[in-house]
């Protein structure tokens, strides 16, 4: 593909994200006229109050979620993919997400059988949050301090599964000890959802997915080099440990925040960078990253459209709508060009 | 070696047909000396019915989604010489019971209002039992607590040897009638009406021989809530009601014919969702409740929240519901346990008529002036 046919490619898809995000804060449940949304956010004074507080405190945080979620959770399957040459590999290979359940699990579940009295002080969404959050970065950080001790990627990947295995039989045991109110809370958390980050949440959750962005787009020639080996690596004079400890902390801040704020949200980090590879047909990380940036947007949003079911008072749970989706666009990547 | 097993075969199957037939001339026999003496009186539940005959009790639990079709059939006899023959599926129990457990706290309930407390032998998940009076058993050893729903101790409950165990259908239920325990299968979470789920006490009776007790204590519940439902009826407003919260993206509503919008609509609250057809919840968006219950008056059955703080952490956009704004949410977790085990669930459900006058006293305060919230609270600022 030539330069021109990227710019093509690049300003279509920026065109698809813009469009995807209107259609998401314009369409949803309550059916509201598309020149009162107008009014809404050109600041123009408008009589139905209920209207504009579900356009400017629901829709519009949700549909900011949804994209920087998209970006997110693609960009960090690109780079794990890249860093661990498998293509299986996706932001939840490190066991950053199951670390994040763990610790929503013990918030949520284990709250019920320490006494009542406990659960006040840390229930509500700045609980869940901050536990997931936490214990996204404890397994990340084990990982860390392992990536430094153990040079070879492919055990890390297989340590970064079996934290993950770990941690799902713990959270897997609490469940089946907890009370059916809890076991709720914590199964519609790991269905996943855009639409319960409110504003002052987007206000942490954007920056922090930002500044990760910022290393990935830095890391993308280095991920090219890594593409080709690390010994190849070497002998360019990258320093293959380095990066891959800057390339793991991207990726582990991306899933983490992203797990914290909106659950594990399955299937966008495994698919896009495959999407992306078989349309762009090509292994420059510098044209990859960003193109699965924008793909992982469209994507998100895409799903969150369909998941309110417009027209409808009801709304499905984000993962099943990333999977349903999702599953069918891999299998035919897959079939149509055998790569891997 | 073939031929063997045929033969066999052929055997076994004249061998079933003779005793089938034997049987079945026999169950024709009974049927003609036995007569249906009487019907117990079931107004508002859907889910059983209980029919007297000479020497037995015949119970019947329908399909909760196909009343024609009879799930669970019991037969209570008195005396094993005149025991029954002709029910093929059956369960059998020798009545009255002299030991029970429970597999719940709802049958807990009933049974005390019954008054047989004293023949509780096991009970499960204690920590989410709120009778005062059981917890005290199981503190004493009298009663032996056998494990939550996921994790039956099966061998303790055995032990504990209870002639009848009140349960509801689960996963392991098939297991405890292989170990030989009786069970009664009480669907009363399938009624949506509140008398409708109090009217389970006649099934849970029937197995105490207590009927007429339970014939009584139910006469006089409905008595006192259709009383109530007059009074409530002279309100001269009717508040806009919604109820519970969201859980993660969705915000499952009830129904508009289930038994939280019976409550509402007969302590004349004004449910938002009452035109709609289901008996279950409805799983609706955030937004789409907001649209409909932004201006509404009453919020009620709010999860486990105890004050309007609780819900501004969980998600700040509540505070947009004038419901929250106006401090009028109500919940009815006012006699809870500290591992949040509700009385609301238990006593509630045998005293519809005190659950009933708490949302009179809530929707509508001057009616009941002197009525003090029992199972409600109202949330905290």
């Amino acid at each position: 593909m030539s330069n021109l046919n990227y710019k093509y490619y690049f300003f279509l898809s920026a065109f698809l994200v813009v469009l995807l995000f209107m259609l998401d804060v314009l369409i949803g449940s309550v059916a509201i006229p598309w020149n009162v949304t107008m009014d809404v956010f050109t600041c123009r004074p408008v009589e139905n109050v209920t209207w504009k507080t579900i356009l400017i405190d629901f829709r519009l945080p949700k549909a900011i979620t949804a994209l920087f979620a998209g970006v997110a959770l693609s960009v960090s399957g690109l780079q794990m993919q890249t860093l661990f040459r498998n293509p299986l590999a996706g932001p939840y290979v490190l066991g950053v997400t199951s670390g994040a359940s763990l610790g929503v699990a013990l918030v949520l579940l284990v709250s019920s059988y320490s006494g009542y009295a406990l659960l006040s002080g840390i229930t509500g969404s700045i609980g869940v949050v901050g536990a997931a959050f936490a214990g996204g970065m404890l397994v990340l950080l084990l990982i860390l301090w392992v990536s430094t001790k153990i040079q070879n990627n492919t055990t890390i990947l297989i340590l970064g599964l079996m934290f993950g295995q770990f941690t799902n039989a713990i959270v897997g045991v609490l469940q089946y000890f907890s009370n059916a109110q809890d076991l709720k809370g914590f199964i519609i958390w790991s269905m996943g959802s855009f639409g319960n980050v409110v504003w002052d949440e987007v206000a942490v959750l954007v920056p922090i997915v930002t500044i990760a962005l910022i290393i990935a787009f830095v890391l993308s020639k280095q991920l090219n080099v890594l593409l080709l080996g690390e010994s190849y690596a070497k002998s360019m004079g990258v320093n293959v440990a380095a990066s891959r400890l800057k390339i793991i902390v991207s990726t582990g801040l991306l899933a983490a925040s992203v797990t914290a704020f909106c659950g594990p949200i399955a299937f966008l980090g495994l698919a896009i960078p495959h999407l992306v590879r078989s349309a762009f047909n090509t292994a420059d990380h510098r044209i990859l990253t960003p193109a699965t940036a924008l793909w992982g947007a469209m994507f998100a949003l895409l799903c969150d459209i369909v998941a309110q079911l417009p027209g409808t008072d009801e709304t499905l749970p984000i993962n099943a709508v990333t999977s349903i989706i999702g599953a069918p666009v891999v299998i035919w990547i897959i079939i149509k060009n055998r790569k891997y | 070696m073939n031929r063997i097993s045929s033969f066999s075969l052929l055997l076994l199957y004249f061998t079933c047909f003779f005793l089938f037939t034997c049987t079945g001339n026999q169950e024709q026999k009974n049927t003609q000396t036995q007569k249906k003496l009487s019907e117990a009186a079931v107004k508002y539940a859907k889910g059983f019915s209980i029919e007297y005959y000479k020497n037995y009790k015949l119970v019947n639990v329908f399909n909760p989604s196909d009343s024609t079709k009879i799930s669970y059939q019991y037969i209570l006899y008195f005396s094993d010489s005149l025991k029954p023959k002709e029910y093929k599926w059956a369960q059998y129990i020798k009545i009255p019971v002299k030991s029970f457990a429970s597999l719940s706290s709802l049958y807990i309930a009933y049974a005390e209002k019954l008054g047989k407390l004293d023949d509780l032998v096991a009970v499960s998940d204690s920590r989410y039992i709120y009778s005062p009076a059981t917890l005290n058993l199981v503190k004493t050893g009298e009663v032996k607590d056998v494990g939550n729903e996921n994790s039956l101790n099966i061998e303790k409950l055995i032990e504990a040897n209870p002639e009848l165990i009140l349960a509801y259908e689960t996963n392991t239920s098939a297991k405890l009638r292989e170990a030989g325990l009786k069970l009664a299968i009480n669907n009363e979470q399938f009624e949506v009406t509140p008398l409708g789920r109090m009217e389970w006490i006649k099934f849970v009776a029937a197995f105490f021989d207590k009927d007429k007790l339970a014939d009584s204590l139910f006469n006089n519940a409905e008595r006192d809530y259709k009383a109530l439902v007059k009074v409530a009826a002279t309100a001269k407003t009717r508040p806009t009601v919604f109820a519970d919260i969201k859980y993660g993206d969705g915000w499952y509503m009830p129904g508009g014919r289930s038994y939280q919008a019976s409550l509402i609509r007969n302590a004349n609250g004004y449910y938002l969702w009452e035109d709609n057809s289901k008996r279950g919840s409805i799983l609706l968006s955030f937004e789409s409740v907001y649209a409909k219950a932004g201006e509404a008056d009453f919020w009620i059955n709010t999860s486990d929240w105890s004050s309007i703080g609780e819900a501004i952490r969980n998600d700040s956009r509540y505070e947009n519901f004038k419901a929250l704004q106006d401090g009028n949410m109500y919940n009815n977790n006012n006699r809870i346990n500290e591992y949040g085990g509700n009385d609301y669930w238990e006593a509630g459900v045998v005293n519809p008529q005190e659950v009933l006058a708490d949302l009179i006293k809530i929707f509508h305060p001057e009616l009941l002036p002197d009525h003090e919230l029992l199972y409600y609270k109202k949330l905290r600022p």
